[in-house]
């Protein structure tokens, strides 16, 4: 019997892709745009250049040495892998061209920023983001918290050399007095040395490459296609399973009622058919990401893994949908405001980091989008092993099974008080 | 009016012989404030059509649901082949066919492959539910369109599918709900000649509708329902001699106005049944010579311009047992 439900379920999807089709060319278009406007379509996942102004106020040697920094030397190198455009303007110009869109970000070094910072007092470095643009002023952020992250560093284990340095800085000292300065600071990077190598600067994440995975480069596409994917296997998992509000709008559930038979292969029916068409789903978009954005996907097994297991809890939760909102009119909209909210949410849109803190901390972690964005993304592109993706599967499954069995039981109960299909 | 189950002295002795395939006794159900149905009781025999004739809203569709299972009813049992349906519905359920009077089919399949669909789920196996679809699908006049999605079906070719669909397993006792509505005459007249063979092939069958022609051609014995409760039942016949027999008449004029049961005479000899502006419908009581009657109703207070004398309808008993006319 089951085999004729699904059966008949396939044919009639077969026969009607189009919600299907449309939910599914989704996250591929989300993905390709967004990923399109940030410079993606380079095979190497590489951002476009993101220009963005440094105002140096204080115009002293320090800032003069930064500035040169960037352009220079083992940064201007690096350069090749962090695509930054940095160009000295004054304040004016600058936010000017900050409000033309030419700018991701502005950087203001402020008036008398070394001589706080040689006397050890707080300094602070301005930014002033484009507003209308997310990733690269993000990254703009990111790389100002490293920079401050090093002078603070500096200003903290220097702090009774700055004093001396603040003379051969500012060009106003005997040259001889510069030799042992030298050898003091040369003494203390040594002791230093282990702290400082590698640099801290880097995105990569060490340990749990060690633990054993194999991720590989970061991939634009391939970060917004998995949590798109997460987002949209939602959207389409209601489909799947809201096929019983149309089976109950069709008088079809009524009929299977006046049958011999019992109820649960019917929903389970659908549940099997929700999964597997779900299961089919994520391969054609994830199969398109390679196909159409060159993405490589390094963990194929613990992608799979998450995918039927997170496939399983989107069945789940449709099912008790469908269960506790028996009519359709009013389940659809629900539906999509719980798929919507849980994938925003989740972090399968957008980048996590933009979320508030305290949301970040207490309620993130406690959706079943963001443990399959997440882990997929670690999977990918943080080389996570399966100590970090099996626990989160396994939790994916356990949490299927268990809505799959209040929705059995929010079935019964409707049927047992005479509710009709 | 009655309530609960009549038995019928006229009824064909044959049927009246057999053991009832469904008996329903004193069958209530309600919905909140509204008391859908009220103890309502008849039997269906093998080889039988019995009709619950009514208007929209009269509990004929709520009748069914309990019978088939899919409502719990509030008070009465339903008997299915001896068994107690509530004992047993799976094995009573075995024995149905149910025709929903909302089209249950999947648009996007084809007529064989939702014969086939339903075959399946009811028991058959494959190579058996294909057989038997396609031998449905001849009978009910749909062979070339097999193999076509529904969805380019007329209101008539599905209202067929739908029909052949609670067949595939050979039920014994198949439940109509209204299996002609809005479909065209000649579409009507199929689906009814298909019922009258399930009828010669020994098939207990109960049917619901609201057309006084359908069930005065199809059904043997008719069970008039309205408001929840069963008025009357029994042959075409029983139900018209309840009414006079042929003696009923019918009075074109002007009676606005007019209060015939103040008539001297009147209110012993006449019965009206439905007083309109233009139309006066009486019915004779008692033992009468039409011509007397005819006589009589042309002498009274408010002149006749015509009077014509017409066997009675079922609407006419209609119009008797519920004060209303089925086709308001």
């Amino acid at each position: 019997m089951l085999r004729a439900l699904l059966a008949k379920d396939f044919a009639r999807t077969r026969r009607n892709p189009l919600p299907w089709v449309i939910f599914l060319l989704a996250p591929l278009s989300v993905a390709g745009i967004i990923g399109f406007a940030f410079g993606g379509g380079q095979r190497e996942q590489k951002l476009s250049r993101i220009r963005f102004a440094l105002v140096d106020e204080d115009n002293t040697t320090i800032t003069r040495f930064l500035r040169g920094a960037l352009n220079q030397g083992d940064f201007g190198e690096r350069r090749s892998a962090v695509p930054l455009e940095p160009v000295l303007l004054d304040r004016g110009p600058a936010l000017a061209q900050l409000n033309d869109n030419e700018l991701s970000a502005v950087v203001v070094i402020p008036a008398g920023f070394s001589s706080d910072f040689l006397a050890g007092r707080k300094v602070t470095l301005e930014l002033v983001k484009n507003p209308s643009e997310s990733i690269k002023p993000t990254v703009i952020e990111e790389g100002l918290g490293v920079l401050t992250a090093a002078l603070d560093g500096v200003a903290r284990n220097f702090a009774p050399d700055l004093a001396a340095w603040r003379p051969v800085l500012e060009g106003d000292t005997d040259l001889e007095q510069v030799g042992p300065l030298l050898t003091q600071a040369g003494q203390k990077l040594r002791s230093l040395g282990p702290f400082l190598n590698p640099p801290l600067v880097g995105y990569t994440k060490p340990d749990t490459a060690v633990a054993g995975g194999t991720g590989g480069g970061f991939n634009l596409f391939g970060h917004l296609l998995l949590g798109g994917a997460a987002m949209f296997l939602l959207f389409l998992g209601g489909l799947g399973m809201g096929d019983l509000h149309r089976e109950i709008e069709l008088r079809t559930l009524a009929r299977y009622q006046t049958l011999h038979v019992s109820l649960t292969p019917f929903i389970g029916a659908k549940v099997v058919f929700t999964v597997l068409m779900l299961v089919l789903c994520a391969v054609i978009m994830l199969g398109s990401g390679i196909a159409v954005f060159g993405v490589t996907w390094h963990q194929p097994l613990a992608l799979g893994a998450l995918v039927v297991t997170y496939a399983l809890f989107v069945a789940g939760l449709m099912a008790v949908l469908v269960a506790w909102i028996p009519d359709q009119r009013k389940a659809d909209p629900i539906r999509s405001m719980v798929s919507l909210v849980l994938g925003m949410a989740g972090g399968c849109a957008f980048p996590p980091e933009m979320l508030p803190p305290f949301f970040r901390a207490h309620v993130m972690p406690l959706l079943p989008t963001h443990w399959f964005a997440s882990t997929a993304r670690a999977v990918e592109y943080g080389g996570a092993g399966p100590a970090a993706w099996l626990p989160v599967a396994l939790k994916l499954a356990l949490l299927g099974a268990a809505l799959l069995a209040l929705a059995a039981w929010l079935f019964r109960r409707h049927f047992a008080k005479g509710g009709r299909a | 009016m009655t309530s609960g189950r009549s038995t019928s002295p006229a009824r064909n002795g044959t049927l009246a012989s057999m053991s009832p395939l469904l008996q329903v006794d004193h069958l209530s159900k309600t919905f909140g404030p509204v008391q859908a149905v009220a103890d309502v009781s008849f039997t269906v025999c093998p080889g039988e059509i019995y009709g619950l004739l009514g208007p929209n809203g009269a509990g004929k569709t709520t009748t069914i649901s309990m019978i088939c299972g899919l409502l719990r009813p509030d008070g009465g049992t339903v008997t299915v082949a001896g068994q107690p349906l509530a004992a047993n519905p799976q094995a009573a359920k075995r024995l149905m066919g149910v025709v929903p009077q909302d089209l249950a089919l999947y648009e996007e399949l084809s007529a064989a492959e939702n014969l086939e669909f339903w075959g399946r789920l009811a028991g058959l196996d494959g190579k058996t539910a294909r057989a038997r679809a396609a031998e449905l699908l001849a009978a009910l006049t749909l062979a070339d369109r097999a193999k076509d999605a529904v969805k380019t079906f007329s209101g008539g070719m599905k209202r067929r599918v739908n029909l052949g669909c609670a067949l595939l397993h050979r039920p014994r006792l198949i439940l109509l709900d209204e299996p002609t509505v809005g479909i065209d005459p000649q579409a009507r007249l199929n689906i009814l000649e298909f019922i009258r063979g399930l009828r010669a092939e020994g098939v207990a069958v109960l049917y619901t509708t609201h057309y006084l022609e359908e069930a005065e051609s199809l059904c043997d014995r008719i069970g008039i329902v309205d408001r929840g409760r069963m008025h009357a039942e029994g042959t075409l016949r029983e139900l018209q001699e309840r009414l006079g027999g042929d003696r009923l008449f019918a009075l074109d004029g002007a009676w606005t106005g007019a209060q015939p049961d103040t008539w001297p005479g009147f209110r012993e000899r006449y019965r009206v049944l439905q007083h309109t502006d233009r139309q006066l419908v009486v019915a004779a009581l008692g033992e009468r010579d039409p011509a007397d009657c005819l006589r009589e109703l042309l002498a009274l207070p408010v002149r006749a311009e015509n009077v014509t004398l017409k066997r009675p309808s079922l609407n006419d008993v209609f119009l008797q047992l519920t004060g209303r006319d089925l086709r308001e």
